[in-house]
């Protein structure tokens, strides 16, 4: 009997550890630190060393990157030619610094998770800084004409500042925009266009990944000529 | 004072003594055996804690199980982390008979492969992975081959020239609890 009692009593301490053990496994992320670490390690300038730390920890602090995806990245990174790896992480740098949104962690794309698909695909660095510095520019046309129409509520971009729902509709009507000329093959008068554009907001919203109210209204205000004004924005000499 | 009357004195207060002492004696023979019938009782309680748990009836060790099940699954909850929001299983599944090693990539590994398993061996690999909420690209790598389109995908993009298929979860029609 005591041996039975014992067993049910380390049944229940099993028990206790269930609720843990059924919740998504994930190591524990690195650092801050180990991950400052580890770029130190690339080989780059000193200046262009601390500009990007201090970029990714304003990105760290608030949520626009992660250490678990930026350490992936910069170990990918580091088997590629220094030039291409830091022109890479340039633009990432000036996308944080321009308060977008890098990383969303492992839950969307975004530029960090493109650069890992990217080199998953065995593009070059130089393909991928291509890409990326479109992608960039996707989000800062998408931002300055949603603020232009009155789409968005004003703000002052900073990589300081607390992430606002507008800051995620940004990343993905810009994602989506990119996504459709950039690898669709569409072109802005295509009609097709603003359906998909619409349809993606619509689905992510209903999702919880943006803002439901600040989505739909957003997607009823796109038109035809305030996406080709973002795709001219983009493409601008 | 004289010797004889100094006596008479103390044996007077003597007397008294012993008559006020006579009145404390009463019904001290009852109140020995109530004081030892509860010290009797007092130890057959400690007697009957230790027997309860060295020599448990079935009736009690049953109560017993199951009173620390709860306290552990209690304490289990409580100090388990908050769960994430509506985290559900999504099946990742490829025909890919013969081949020696499959996983998928995406943007819930940040393009890592994830190995797929085929433990029955009749060439369908899987895996489970709990996700939130979103939209994901993926592929799978079949024996080192990017394989893009799944049948199972919501929609595809073309990278580069590749496949890259695409699954809403929680809420696209591949959104499959294993």
């Amino acid at each position: 009997m005591r041996i039975f009692l014992l067993s049910l009593l380390l049944i229940s301490l099993a028990g206790s550890a269930l609720p843990q053990a059924i919740l998504p496994s994930a190591a524990s992320p690195p650092s801050p630190e180990e991950v400052l670490q580890f770029l130190g390690g690339m080989g780059f300038t000193p200046g262009f060393t601390a500009a990007l730390s201090t970029a990714l920890l304003s990105g760290f602090k608030t949520g626009r990157a992660t250490t678990t995806v930026t350490f992936l990245l910069l170990r990918d990174l580091a088997q590629i030619p220094r030039e291409e790896a830091e022109e890479i992480l340039e633009i990432i740098r000036y996308a944080l610094s321009q308060g977008f949104i890098v990383d969303t962690g492992l839950t969307a794309s975004s530029m960090m998770n493109e650069v890992r698909k990217l080199l998953a695909l065995g593009r070059s660095g130089e393909e991928i800084s291509r890409v990326l510095g479109l992608r960039l520019a996707f989000l800062l046309a998408t931002r300055n004409v949603l603020l232009g129409h009155g789409l968005l509520p004003p703000s002052t971009p900073s990589p300081e500042a607390p992430l606002t729902p507008a800051d995620r509709l940004i990343l993905e009507l810009a994602w989506a925009l990119g996504d459709f000329i950039l690898w669709e093959g569409g072109s802005p008068e295509d009609p097709r266009f603003l359906g998909y554009v619409r349809g993606r907001l619509n689905r992510l919203a209903t999702l919880g990944v943006c803002p439901l109210d600040m989505a739909q209204e957003v997607s009823a205000a796109l038109s035809p000529n305030i996406l080709a004004e973002i795709v001219r924005f983009v493409f601008q000499p | 004072m004289r010797w004889d009357e100094l006596d008479e004195l103390l044996r007077a207060a003597l007397s008294k003594e012993v008559a006020e002492g006579a009145k404390g004696l009463s019904g001290l023979e009852e109140r020995v055996v109530r004081e030892l019938a509860r010290r009797s009782t007092h130890q057959r309680f400690w007697t009957r804690v230790r027997d309860f748990f060295t020599r448990p009836t079935p009736r009690w060790a049953l109560a017993g199980a199951l009173a620390a099940l709860l306290i552990g699954f209690a304490l289990g909850r409580l100090t388990a982390p908050p769960a994430l929001p509506q985290w559900s299983p999504n099946l990742f599944v490829i025909a890919a008979p013969g081949a020696r090693s499959v996983a998928v990539v995406g943007d819930f590994s940040a393009w890592q492969p994830i190995p797929l398993s085929d433990p029955d061996g009749d060439g369908i690999w899987m895996a489970s992975i709990p996700l939130p909420p979103g939209r994901y690209e993926y592929a799978f790598i079949v024996d080192g081959k990017w394989v893009g389109q799944d049948p199972l995908a919501d929609e595809y993009l073309r990278t580069f020239g590749e496949y890259v298929s695409v699954r809403y979860i929680g809420g696209g029609r591949a959104d499959l609890s294993s």
